[in-house]
C-alpha cells in the first residue's frame, strides 16, 4: 500500500494538463486502478483485519482524490495565467486620438492676469481697437501738442482717428457710459509704430480702473501688490514717482528681479528692480471727461505690458517670437509635445 | 539728459555718492538709467615738444614728465606745445597691453587718445587736447573733471524744470533740506550802451513773450577745459567759447541761448512769423523752407534764427566775430513743437522751450553768461539789455488742503509735514484755515496745477514707500464679462484642447493679399502713416492673416499646420471704422502620423468638425449650405448658419490662390480655412438645454444600405427619415465611391427606432423599415444596396 501512495504521488509530480490528470486519475481510482485492485485483496482477510485494511485504503483514496483537486486546480490557474501573459500589450505605446495644442502664451497671460483681478471684483471690460483720437489722447488730457504724444508714437488712419496707442481709452468710454463705482480691467491689443530688438508695432496691455468715493493711492498701492505677489510669487515691489498725462499723482511699479533676485543682472540691467507697470491717481480733468465730479470722486488706474509679463514668467528674450507663430515655439506651451513632425 | 556728478556738487553738496544721488533721485520720480565713472585707461598728460611728418604721419617729441618719448599719429592737426592724453607702450589698455610699433626709423612708444577712445564721445575725427596749465606726466584720473560720475536721466516731459544742473540740485535740496550755491553773478560794463547799438521789435508776443539781448565784444577762442569737458560730458560738442559758454549757461541753469554775430545781422531784430516759402541755412548747415506757422528771429531782411530750435549760420559766431549779440528769450511751447515737429529738427533749445523754460531765467541767464564771456572770451560787455515782454510772468497760486491731500494719498502727513516739503521745494506757502494753505508756484514748474499734483509733490519728496498699501471697499457689482470675450475664451480653450495652436497674427496686412479674399476695396481701412508698405491695411478677415502664418511655417519646415487664431478684423464706417471678433482656423498637412493612422492629410471634414466643436461652445448646432466665397474652392466649401444666420464659412483654399502663394496644389493636401463672426454669434439665441423624459422602452436599431446619385446631398437624406414615426436616431457609417457607377455612391447608416406605448414587434420595425426605403426612393430615387 505504501508502494501504491509513493507511486501515485510521484506521477502526479509529472502531471501537466488536464488530459494526464485525467489518465493518472483512471490509473489509480478508475474500475481496474491500482487503489481498487487493492479492494481485492480485503477478502483474504480476517474480519478485524478487514475493517482496519478497508480504512485505510478509504484514507488513502480520500488523499488521492484531494491531491487530485488541488493539482486540477493548479492546471487551471497555469492555464489562466498562461492566456493572460499571451494578451500583454506594450503599454508605452502612444495615446490615441487626444493631443491637446495649445493656446497662445499671450492669452495664457491674460487670463491668469483676468482671474487675479476678477477675484478682487474687477469686471471685464473692452473697447475698440481703432480709437478716435479724442478718447486716445485729448480726454486723457493729452492734447494735440502735448510733448507727451512723442512718447508713443501713432498709427494714423486719418487725422482724428488712430489705432489706439494704449488701452486707456477704455477708462474714457466706460465712464461716460456707467456711473460711479466702476470697477474694471481691459485687455487687447494696442499699437505704436516702433519695430526693433524690444519693441513690436502691436502688443498687449491690460487697464485698469477703480472710481468711487474715497478711493486712495494707497489703494492702488495695495491692489497691485497683491496682484504682483500672486502672479510673480513672492517678489520685492516698489512704487517709484513717474509721469502719465491722465494720472496724477502717478507711479512706475518695480518688483525685484525675479532673473537674479534682486543681485543685478543683464534682464534688470543691474539695477535689481524691474519695471512692470505704470499706474497712478485718475486725474481730475479725466474724470471730468468721464462725466464724473473729481470733487466727489476719485479713482485708481493702471496699464501692464502684457508681453514684458508673459516674457518674464516664461523667460521669453524676444518679443517678436509672439507674432511669428512659429510652431515651434507656440508647441511650448501645450503639454503634449512632439505630436507636430 | 547727461550730467557730471562733480558739476551737481557744485550747486549742492550734502556729502551723498553718485550712486546714492542716483538712487534717491530715481525715488523721486527723476528716473536715472545709468551712473558711469569717467574711465582714463591709465593715461597720462603729454606735450609735444615737437613735430616731424612722415608721410601721412606724424611723429611726434612728447614730454610724458619724466622723459620725451616718440608718439607716431595719424592726426595731422597736432602741433607743438598742445598737451594730449597719452597711453605709454607696455601698459594695459582695455584689456590688452599697448605694444611699441615701428614706423621706418620710428618707433612709436605710446598712443594719444580722442574721446571716442576716451569713450566720452561717439565718434571723434580728431585727438582730444587737454588744458596746458596740466603738469607733463599727470595721471588723468587725478585731474579734476576726470575724477567724475556721468549721471544720465531719463526726465518725463512733465519736469521741464529739471533739465538743467540747478533743476537736478533743486531736488536734491528739496530731498536733503541743504540750499544751493548758485555761481556768481559779477561782471563790468563799457560806457556804450546797448541801445545806441540795436533794438529789438516783437510782432508776435503770443508766441515770443519775451525777449532779451545783450551785447559784448569777445574773442573767439577755445572754451577753458572744465567748460569743454562739461559740455563733453553732458554730450555736447564743445566748438568755441562763445558757443560752448551758451551751451554751458543752458545746461547750468536751463535756459537755451543763441550768440548772433553783431556785424553779420542786417539792422534790427524783429521777431516775427516767417513768410510762407521763406528760406534759411541753419547751424546744421541744412536748408529749411519755412511756413507762415513758424516764428522766426529776422534781421531787417532776412531770418537769422528759427525761434527757439536753431540759429541761422550766415548771423552765426565763428573766429572772426569781434562783437556778439546774446538772445535769452521765452518761447510758447507750443509754437516751438509744432516749428520743430514740422521741420522734423529737435535739438537742445527745441527740447526745453517746448517742454516749458522759466520766462524769468532770461536776464539772469544773460547775467551768467556774460560773467563767464567776460573771464573767458575777453567780454567788453556794453551797458543795459534789451528786455522786451508785455507782462510780469506770476507765480501761479492754488488754495489745497492737508486733508485732500492725505485724503488721496492715504496718507497721514502732519501740515508741518506737508509745509516743509513745500517750503523746500521753493513754494511759498500762506495759511487760509486750520487745514487750508495757498501755495504760490515757482514759474519753472508749468507741471503743477491743482491739488493732485502738489500730492504728488509731497509723496514723492516724502518718499511713495512712507505711504502704507491699503484696500478699498468697494460697494459690489456683478459685472460679467462682455459676451464676445466670454466666447472668445471658451473657444480658444476648446480649439486648443481639440488639438489646434493659437496664433497671434499683426492687425494691419498687404492691401494686395487683402484682395485675394475680400474684393470689397471700400471698405478697406488703410493707414496713413505704416511702418511698411506690407502691413499697410487693416484686416477684414483673418484668413490673410493665416496664411502668413502658414507661410512662415511652410518655411521652417513645418509638415503640419493646425493653427487657429481669435481677433479683430475692422471696416471702414465713414471716417470711423467697425469691429467684429472672428475665429478663424487654417488646417494644412497632416492631420496625423503615429502608429494607429498613418500620413492622413486633413480634409475638409476635420475643418467642419473644429466649426462644429465652435457651435457647440455657442450653444447651438451649426447649419451648413453651399458657400459663394470666391476664395474658396467652389464646390468644397460651405457657409456656416446658426439660427438661419450667416456666421461664417470654410473650405478649401480656391486651386488658383495656390499659386499666389507658392503652395503646391496637392491632390490630397490642400489649405482648408473658416472662420466664424463671433460678435455676430455671441448675439445669437443659445438653444436652453431642457431635459427631456427617457425612452421608457429599450430602443431598437437596424443598418440599412442604399445607392444614391452623387448628387444627393446626406443632410435631405437624414432629413427625410427623420420624418417617419419611430425614427429616433440615425447615424451614417460607411460612404462608398468606389461604384462601378461613377456617378452613384453607397450610403450605410443604422436608424434607431423608439416608441414609448409598447414593445415594436418584429413586423413593425420591418413597416418602419419598409417606409424608410419607400420614401427614398420617392424622393432621391434611391436603390437597396445590391439591387
Amino acid at each position: 500500500m505504501e508502494n501504491v501512495k509513493r507511486e501515485f504521488e510521484e506521477e502526479l509530480k509529472s502531471v501537466k494538463n488536464f488530459e494526464e490528470l485525467k489518465q493518472l486519475k483512471a490509473a489509480y481510482l478508475g474500475k481496474k486502478g491500482k487503489l481498487t485492485s487493492l479492494f481485492k485483496k480485503l477478502k483474504g482477510l480476517s474480519e478485524g483485519e478487514k475493517k482496519e485494511f478497508g480504512r485505510k485504503i478509504n484514507e488513502l483514496k480520500e488523499h488521492f482524490e484531494r491531491l487530485l483537486e488541488e493539482k486540477s486546480k493548479e492546471i487551471f490557474e497555469a492555464i489562466k495565467r498562461e492566456s493572460i501573459e499571451s494578451e500583454a500589450i506594450d503599454i508605452t505605446l502612444p495615446a490615441r486620438g487626444i493631443n491637446f495644442g495649445s493656446l497662445h502664451p499671450i492669452t495664457k497671460t491674460i487670463m491668469e492676469i483676468e482671474d487675479i483681478f476678477r477675484s478682487m471684483g474687477f469686471g471685464v471690460e473692452v473697447g475698440p481697437e481703432i480709437e478716435l483720437d479724442l478718447f486716445n489722447f485729448e480726454l486723457l488730457n493729452i492734447p494735440k501738442e502735448h510733448p507727451a504724444r512723442d512718447m508713443q508714437d501713432t498709427f494714423y488712419i486719418n487725422d482724428n482717428v488712430v489705432l489706439r496707442t494704449h488701452t486707456s481709452p477704455t477708462q474714457i468710454r466706460v465712464m461716460k457710459r456707467q456711473k460711479p463705482p466702476v470697477m474694471f480691467i481691459s485687455p487687447g491689443r494696442v499699437y505704436r509704430r516702433d519695430s526693433d530688438i524690444t519693441h513690436s508695432p502691436m502688443f498687449h496691455q491690460v487697464e485698469g480702473l477703480l472710481v468711487d468715493k474715497n478711493i486712495r493711492f494707497s489703494d492702488l498701492k495695495g491692489i497691485l501688490t497683491g496682484f504682483l505677489k500672486l502672479f510673480f510669487g513672492d517678489v520685492k515691489v516698489r512704487f517709484r514717482p513717474s509721469y502719465f498725462p491722465f494720472t496724477e499723482p502717478s507711479a512706475e511699479v518695480d518688483i525685484g528681479c525675479i532673473i537674479c533676485g534682486g543681485k543685478g543682472c543683464r534682464v534688470c540691467s543691474n539695477t535689481g528692480f524691474l519695471e512692470v507697470l505704470g499706474c497712478g491717481m485718475v486725474h481730475p480733468n479725466v474724470l471730468k471727461n468721464g462725466g464724473y465730479d473729481p470733487e466727489n470722486y476719485t479713482g485708481l488706474a493702471f496699464g501692464l505690458g502684457v508681453e514684458r509679463f508673459a516674457m518674464l514668467k516664461y523667460g521669453i528674450d524676444n518679443i517678436k517670437l509672439f507674432f511669428e507663430n512659429d510652431l515651434r515655439f507656440l508647441e511650448q506651451f501645450s503639454y503634449h509635445k512632439g505630436r507636430l513632425l | 539728459m547727461r550730467l557730471s556728478y562733480r558739476w551737481l556738487k557744485e550747486f549742492i553738496d550734502v556729502g551723498w555718492s553718485a550712486h546714492e544721488i542716483a538712487d534717491k533721485l530715481t525715488m523721486a520720480g527723476l528716473e536715472v538709467d545709468s551712473v558711469e565713472k569717467i574711465e582714463t585707461f591709465g593715461s597720462i598728460v603729454g606735450e609735444i615738444v615737437d613735430v616731424k611728418r612722415l608721410n601721412n604721419l606724424a611723429v611726434c617729441k612728447t614730454d610724458v614728465g619724466d622723459r620725451v618719448i616718440d608718439i607716431i599719429t595719424a592726426d595731422l592737426s597736432v602741433k607743438k606745445g598742445e598737451k594730449l592724453p597719452v597711453v605709454l607702450a607696455g601698459s594695459d589698455f582695455k584689456g590688452k597691453t599697448l605694444e611699441k610699433k615701428r614706423f621706418g626709423e620710428y618707433i612709436s612708444e605710446g598712443m594719444f587718445l580722442s574721446l571716442e577712445e576716451l569713450e566720452l564721445e561717439e565718434s571723434s575725427s580728431e585727438l582730444f587736447r587737454l588744458d596746458s596749465s596740466f603738469k607733463n606726466g599727470t595721471p588723468l584720473e587725478t585731474i579734476d573733471e576726470f575724477d567724475d560720475f556721468i549721471i544720465e536721466l531719463e526726465l518725463t516731459p512733465n519736469r521741464a524744470d529739471a533739465l538743467s544742473v540747478l533743476g537736478i540740485a533743486r531736488d536734491v535740496k528739496a530731498l536733503s533740506g541743504r540750499s544751493i550755491t548758485l555761481p556768481e553773478i559779477k561782471f563790468s560794463t563799457l560806457d556804450k550802451k546797448i541801445s545806441d547799438t540795436i533794438d529789438v521789435d516783437i510782432l508776435d508776443y503770443e508766441n515770443c513773450p519775451r525777449y532779451t539781448l545783450a551785447v559784448s565784444e569777445v574773442e573767439v577762442k577755445p572754451a577753458p577745459f572744465f567748460i569743454r569737458m562739461r559740455l563733453i560730458k553732458s554730450g555736447i560738442r564743445a566748438i568755441n567759447n562763445i558757443v560752448d559758454i551758451t551751451n554751458y549757461v543752458m545746461m547750468a541753469l536751463g535756459q537755451p541761448m543763441h550768440a548772433f554775430d553783431l556785424k553779420k545781422l542786417n539792422g534790427n531784430i524783429i521777431v516775427r512769423k516767417a513768410k510762407s516759402g521763406e528760406k534759411i541755412t541753419a547751424l546744421d548747415g541744412k536748408e529749411y523752407i519755412l511756413d507762415d506757422s513758424m516764428l522766426v528771429i529776422a534781421d531787417e531782411r532776412y531770418p537769422v534764427a528759427i525761434a527757439g530750435v536753431m540759429g541761422g549760420e550766415f548771423s552765426s559766431v565763428d573766429e572772426n566775430t569781434k562783437t556778439i549779440a546774446l538772445e535769452s528769450a521765452f518761447f510758447n511751447p507750443v509754437s516751438v513743437r509744432l516749428t520743430a515737429r514740422k521741420l522734423k529738427l529737435h535739438t537742445e533749445s527745441s527740447h526745453r522751450f517746448e517742454r516749458g523754460v522759466d520766462p524769468n531765467l532770461c536776464l539772469e541767464a544773460s547775467k551768467y553768461a556774460l560773467t563767464l564771456i567776460e573771464k573767458y572770451a575777453d567780454g567788453k560787455i556794453y551797458s543795459g539789455f534789451i528786455d522786451r515782454k508785455k507782462q510780469e510772468f506770476k507765480r501761479k497760486s492754488l488754495s489745497v488742503s492737508f486733508g485732500g491731500i492725505n485724503r488721496l494719498l492715504g496718507s497721514d502727513y502732519t501740515s508741518d509735514e506737508i509745509v516743509e516739503v513745500l517750503t523746500n521745494l521753493n513754494m511759498d506757502v500762506e495759511k487760509e484755515g486750520s487745514d487750508r494753505v495757498k501755495i504760490y508756484v515757482p514759474t519753472y514748474r508749468f507741471d503743477i496745477e491743482n491739488e493732485a499734483d502738489i500730492a504728488e509733490e509731497v509723496a514723492r519728496i516724502k518718499g511713495y514707500d512712507t505711504i502704507e498699501p491699503t484696500y478699498p471697499t468697494v460697494e459690489a457689482r456683478f459685472k460679467v464679462k462682455d459676451e464676445t470675450e466670454k466666447l472668445s475664451d471658451e473657444i480658444a480653450r476648446t480649439l486648443a484642447d481639440l488639438g489646434l495652436f493659437e496664433t497671434k497674427n499683426y492687425s494691419f496686412v498687404d492691401d494686395r493679399k487683402l484682395r485675394l479674399f475680400d474684393k470689397n476695396v471700400e471698405h478697406f481701412v488703410y493707414l496713413k502713416n505704416p511702418l511698411v508698405d506690407t502691413q499697410n491695411v487693416m484686416r477684414t478677415n483673418l484668413a490673410v492673416s493665416l496664411m502668413e502664418a502658414l507661410l512662415f511655417n511652410l518655411s521652417k519646415g513645418a509638415r503640419s499646420v493646425p493653427i487657429f487664431e481669435i481677433g479683430r478684423v475692422f471696416f471702414k464706417d465713414g471716417d470711423f471704422a467697425k469691429e467684429f471678433v472672428k475665429v478663424g482656423i487654417l488646417l494644412y498637412g497632416m492631420r496625423s502620423f503615429n502608429w494607429h493612422e498613418k500620413g492622413e492629410y486633413f480634409d475638409f471634414y476635420d475643418l467642419k468638425g473644429f466649426t462644429r466643436a465652435i457651435g457647440g461652445v455657442v450653444g447651438i448646432e451649426p447649419d451648413y449650405t453651399i458657400s459663394e466665397e470666391a476664395f474658396l474652392h467652389p464646390t468644397r466649401s460651405a457657409d456656416i448658419l446658426m439660427n438661419g444666420d450667416k456666421v461664417g464659412y470654410l473650405g478649401e483654399l480656391h486651386p488658383d490662390l495656390y499659386k499666389e502663394y507658392d503652395i503646391k496644389f496637392d491632390k490630397k493636401n490642400r489649405v482648408l480655412i473658416g472662420e466664424v463672426n463671433l460678435t455676430i454669434a455671441s448675439s445669437i439665441k443659445k438653444i436652453d438645454i431642457l431635459y427631456e423624459k427617457l425612452p421608457t422602452l429599450p430602443t431598437v436599431w437596424r443598418d440599412l444600405a442604399i445607392v444614391v446619385r452623387r448628387s444627393v446631398k446626406w443632410a435631405d437624406i437624414e432629413a427625410e427619415i427623420k420624418r417617419v414615426d419611430y425614427v429616433y436616431k440615425v447615424a451614417l457609417f460607411d460612404v462608398y465611391d468606389k461604384l462601378d457607377d461613377k456617378d452613384k455612391v453607397s450610403l450605410a447608416f443604422r436608424v434607431v427606432l423608439k416608441r414609448d406605448d409598447k414593445t415594436f414587434t418584429e413586423e413593425e420595425i420591418e413597416r418602419v423599415i419598409g417606409e424608410i426605403y419607400g420614401r427614398l426612393k420617392a424622393k432621391f430615387n434611391a436603390k437597396l444596396r445590391g439591387e
